[in-house]
């Protein structure tokens, strides 16, 4: 007779948790973030596509071009104090501006303007960081400390293993890694028990309970970032007892199939989010790869640009740094 | 604004933040020959270094060099120090290195990377500083926040274009 404890469930169930798991990514995401490096951002939400490439020499040196449906939406240049923006997508310039900041007008015509010291501040503009889905340029810079954040909320992170008691190969939308290649899956945090304050009809399921991501890491860098926000998918993981515990926050998943459900659950959340205020739920597929690592690009201003001011227009402030600890 | 007061007013909280670290006493060496006389298009001149506050913390550093940086119409704009840290420091260490940078400025230090180098930037009293360190060697330098160009201005101090 075999006798499995809780202690050798642990011991198959694959867990790095927090601890090592955790300190291994923490530094692979320190050393890529330390060098020169080419990225690839590509997102899907919402049956938006929405695609940026850049390169990046150093933390005061880079540019990006996004599209959105395959059609150029926003391109930008920093080199030092000087910053170059082009955008041409209207409706994502109104979403980049902020109120009373004066847009000059080859910039809505859809031409470089180049502002010799836009970039100028060394440090964030802090809260006025967009929220996910705003900015691609922005979303595709901030992409690590986006993975950051991630990690600060989930249960701990897991060196994937697929033979693990854990791991659910319906559930894993990701590919498996390569050889030579390391992937680290970050664990969702368990649906938390309701509270009186969501009882009635307050704090919602945030993002974090839907979401599903794994970073690649090859020599001690990142070389992919996978993240996959679904209710659906949750829906339909027994691991994460959504479907059984939903009703605990009042939410009565109409009969159907799962996928009735989710668009179900998905809308009353939003409905839920806009009514508090709240970020919603934004579903989505990301996919970014980084490629270059170490080799310093050429960046380049674009020539025959207007000069302007770019202030209050997707104006961020240092976006690239590390909190020293 | 007269080049003493100047420089008195742009870094007096900067040498109070050098005093952590160990500012000898008028000590000054400029064996290294000292930065070129030009940076970012700010005339580079060396200063004289006063003596440490009193009640300063046991010194780390054995030598400073102190330059000024000023427009070419005599504005003082930033400065620049090189300390020459004693011997038996650990200044490739990472966490001596954050330290450091952690007294320098009144803001927890951002390490933001320049050419394949480490900068820490922080803050003081109206004037923005970076810090990296080279060998067995300390550079601060102290910019004023209202100065257009820091980012260039830290990329030639570094002398990583040149």
């Amino acid at each position: 007779m075999v006798i499995l404890t809780a202690a050798s469930l642990a011991a198959l169930s694959g867990c790095t948790k927090i601890g090592t798991g955790k300190t291994i990514l923490d530094g692979a995401l320190y050393r890529t973030t330390s060098v020169a490096r080419t990225f690839s951002y590509a997102e899907t939400a919402g049956g938006t596509q929405t695609e940026v490439s850049g390169a990046i020499a150093d933390d005061y040196r880079y540019q990006l071009a996004a599209t959105i449906n395959q059609l150029p939406a926003e391109a930008e240049v920093v080199d030092d104090d000087a910053r170059a923006l082009q955008v041409g997508d209207s409706t994502l310039l109104t979403r980049l501006t902020s109120p009373g900041a004066p847009v000059p007008s080859p910039l809505t015509a859809g031409q470089w303007v180049v502002d010799p010291t836009g970039a100028s501040q060394l440090f964030s503009a802090g809260q006025s960081r967009p929220v996910v889905g705003t900015d691609p340029v922005y979303d595709a810079l901030d992409v690590i400390d986006y993975v950051r954040a991630a990690i600060a909320q989930s249960a701990g992170v897991e060196l994937f293993d697929p033979e693990a008691t854990n791991y659910r190969k319906q559930s894993d939308p990701f590919p498996k890694p390569k050889d030579g290649v390391l992937r680290y899956d970050v664990d969702p945090p368990a649906v938390p028990q309701v509270d009186a304050i969501t009882a009635q009809g307050g704090r919602p399921l945030d993002t974090r309970y839907f979401r599903r991501m794994s970073i690649y890491v090859h020599d001690g860098m990142v070389v992919e970032i996978r993240e996959e926000i679904s209710v659906l998918n949750f829906l339909e993981d027994p691991r994460s007892e959504l479907a059984s515990r939903i009703s605990e926050y009042g939410f009565n998943l109409p009969n159907g199939p799962p996928s009735v459900q989710a668009t179900f659950l998905a809308n009353a959340l939003d409905a839920l989010d806009t009514r508090l205020g709240l970020p919603a739920v934004r579903e989505r597929d990301l996919d970014v790869t980084f490629s270059n690592l170490g080799a310093p690009p050429t960046v380049t201003m674009p020539a025959g640009a207007s000069t302007g001011s770019l202030a209050g227009i997707g104006d961020y402030g240092q976006i690239l740094s590390e909190q020293a600890t | 604004m007269s080049r003493a007061a100047g420089v008195g007013r742009v870094v007096a909280a900067l040498g109070l933040a050098l005093a952590v670290v160990g500012l000898p006493a008028a000590a000054s060496s400029a064996s290294n020959g000292g930065p070129p006389s030009m940076l970012n298009g700010l005339l580079v001149a060396p200063e004289q270094v006063g003596p440490p506050p009193a009640g300063s913390r046991p010194q780390l550093l054995d030598a400073i060099e102190f330059y000024s940086l000023r427009r070419p119409d005599k504005e003082l704009v930033a400065t620049l120090e090189i300390g020459q840290f004693r011997p038996g420091t650990h200044v490739t260490s990472a966490a001596f290195q954050q330290s450091v940078a952690g007294q320098v400025g009144t803001q927890v230090p951002l390490e933001q990377q320049l050419g394949g180098e480490t900068v820490f930037v922080t803050a003081s009293r109206q004037v923005d500083l970076a810090v990296w360190f080279r060998d067995t060697r300390l550079f601060v330098l102290s910019i004023r926040n209202d100065y257009d160009f820091p980012k260039a201005l830290i990329r030639a101090a570094l002398g990583v274009d040149t």
